[in-house]
């Protein structure tokens, strides 16, 4: 089992090469909006090519709103309006276009201070698919986003706006390649 | 023109999530279904004292045969796929759990399908009929509900990973108390159980065992088995032993229980001598023996427990209805 993690991990390195993002790093603020608690969240994204990436993320609900609660999932993203524009064969990522995506994801909730409501299907311990949309934009090494949520099992939707820092993303620099005309 | 139309779409989509929404989980149900049957006022029991029926005998094995066989039983349920879980019993104790919580003696995990037993005593009729007092080594605990739980493979036991994510909802009637904890029931080698604090390290660990619902406990478990809500019975005031005489029967034949109406406690006496009780509080001496030929015999007595008291058991004759309606009195 864990060869297979090794596996995975040298695969999602493997792409980030060739892609133009390299993995990224983010914190969040999370609205529910039928519920109206807020909490923080913090992100991985990893770019596995073009258009798609694996996105590792937490959410807390701190104590103070009305539902005390955790989430740790992994979504994947897929980008339908894309910033990485073709220069001759080479791709470049241009940040200040934004990209929208789509996410599509699986959360591990814990609901730390359960109460049986009207929602049967809501338990302490909890395993929530969920799809959303965002939209990304900014410069090379940081970026602003903006996404919104939906849990289909218990129909509830959330925002989250933040930021995602690619500390290993290089900056373009202004020099023009051309070969040299003697 | 894929521009606009993609942004359209994802702006419908937006849309549809913001107002397709539900508020469901922020409306906390307040009405569980209580446990307690509607009370029957117990018939008197008068017939004939125990002087008059010298003849008829007793055993220690018949009693236990006829508590056995008027104590709750369990219920099993055999679990084919995890959408079978979560189960609910027939007194509304919810029990939720994965097939990755449970491993087999050799600590592998296991497969479908399993078996999962519940037994819920949450009253103390059930729990004086099952005779699972509510002490612990010698203290008095106030209770909060009483259970078994196992789940088999193939008819082996199987045990409960220490980070699990089984979760039992016990329902109860009235508030729930925060000064709850969990219990752990021990096996002793006379066949008893005792309860054994489960002594979290902190208040943390033990908000992760035992969550407080509008009337239900939602309890954590560690291992399977003997499970009780409970809190010991702080009582800083004299303790006494109550003693217990009878000239007929033998004691030993004779169930005798306890019963702390005020503060939902059960001790059950096994030898002519009680455990500390304390002095002041409200007790019911509940003594059941049924003959050999299947005559029940009772004594019942409302006492304030008081410095070095006797308690002289002169059973009269009743009928199983009766005991049984008296026990389901008892709140």
């Amino acid at each position: 089992m864990l060869k297979i993690y090794y596996v995975i991990i040298v695969l999602l390195l493997n792409y980030s090469l060739h892609a133009q993002d390299k993995i990224s790093f983010g914190i969040s603020g999370m609205y529910n909006f039928p519920l109206e608690t807020i909490g923080i969240g913090f992100r991985s994204q990893i770019p596995v090519t073009e258009r798609l990436s694996v996105v590792p993320q937490i959410k807390y609900a701190p104590s103070f709103n009305t539902i005390h609660e955790f989430y740790g999932g992994v979504n994947v993203y897929y980008s339908l309006l894309n910033n990485t524009l073709l220069h001759g064969y080479r791709p470049k990522v241009h940040p200040q276009i934004p990209v929208l995506y789509l996410a599509v994801g699986l959360e591990y909730n814990k609901w730390i201070n359960y109460e049986k409501t009207k929602n049967t299907k809501a338990n302490p311990n909890n395993i929530l698919p969920e799809v959303g949309l965002g939209l990304s934009v900014g410069g090379h090494l940081i970026r602003a986003f903006a996404e919104i949520k939906y849990n289909v099992v218990w129909e509830e939707s959330y925002g989250e706006v933040g930021v995602m820092i690619y500390p290993f993303n290089t900056k373009p620099s202004g020099k023009n390649n051309c070969p040299k005309i003697y | 023109m894929k521009k606009i139309l993609t942004s359209s779409f994802a702006i419908f989509i937006i849309f549809l999530m913001v107002i397709a929404c539900s508020k469901d989980r922020s409306i906390i149900l307040e009405d569980v279904k209580p446990i307690v049957d509607t009370v029957k006022k117990v018939p008197v029991d008068t017939v004939k004292t125990i002087k008059d029926i010298k003849d008829y005998s007793f055993s220690i094995s018949n009693s236990q045969a006829l508590f056995d066989s008027l104590a709750p039983k369990s219920e099993i349920f055999t679990i084919n796929k995890a959408s079978d879980l979560p189960i609910t019993t027939k007194n509304g104790m919810k029990v939720s759990f994965s097939i990755g919580d449970c491993i087999n003696p050799n600590g592998k995990v296991v497969t479908f399908p399993i078996e999962l037993e519940v037994l819920a005593l949450l009253t103390p009729k059930d729990m004086i009929l099952h005779q699972k007092p509510t002490v612990s080594y010698g203290k008095l605990l106030t209770t909060g509900g009483e259970f078994l739980i196992k789940v088999r493979k193939d008819g082996n036991e199987l045990n409960l990973k220490y980070y699990n994510s089984m979760n039992i909802s016990v329902p109860i009637k009235g508030n729930p108390d925060a000064e709850m904890g969990l219990f752990y029931g021990q096996s002793t080698s006379d066949g008893r159980v005792e309860w054994l604090f489960s002594n979290p390290d902190s208040l943390r660990q033990r908000e992760r065992e035992l969550w407080l619902g509008k009337g239900f406990y939602e309890v954590f478990p560690r291992t399977l088995g003997w499970i009780n809500c409970d809190k010991f019975y702080n009582f800083v005031g004299a303790k006494t032993k109550i003693k217990f005489t009878s000239a007929y029967p033998n004691l030993s034949v004779i169930k005798v229980f306890l019963y702390f109406p005020d503060i939902k406690s059960i001790m059950q006496v096994y030898t002519d001598t009680s455990g500390d009780v304390p002095v002041g509080q409200a007790v019911k001496v509940i003594c059941i023996a049924p003959t050999t030929n299947g005559i029940w015999y009772s004594y019942t007595k409302d006492l304030t427990v008081s410095e070095n008291q006797v308690v002289n058991i002169e059973l009269i004759q009743t009928t199983e209805k009766a005991v049984l309606d008296y026990l389901k009195n008892l709140n």
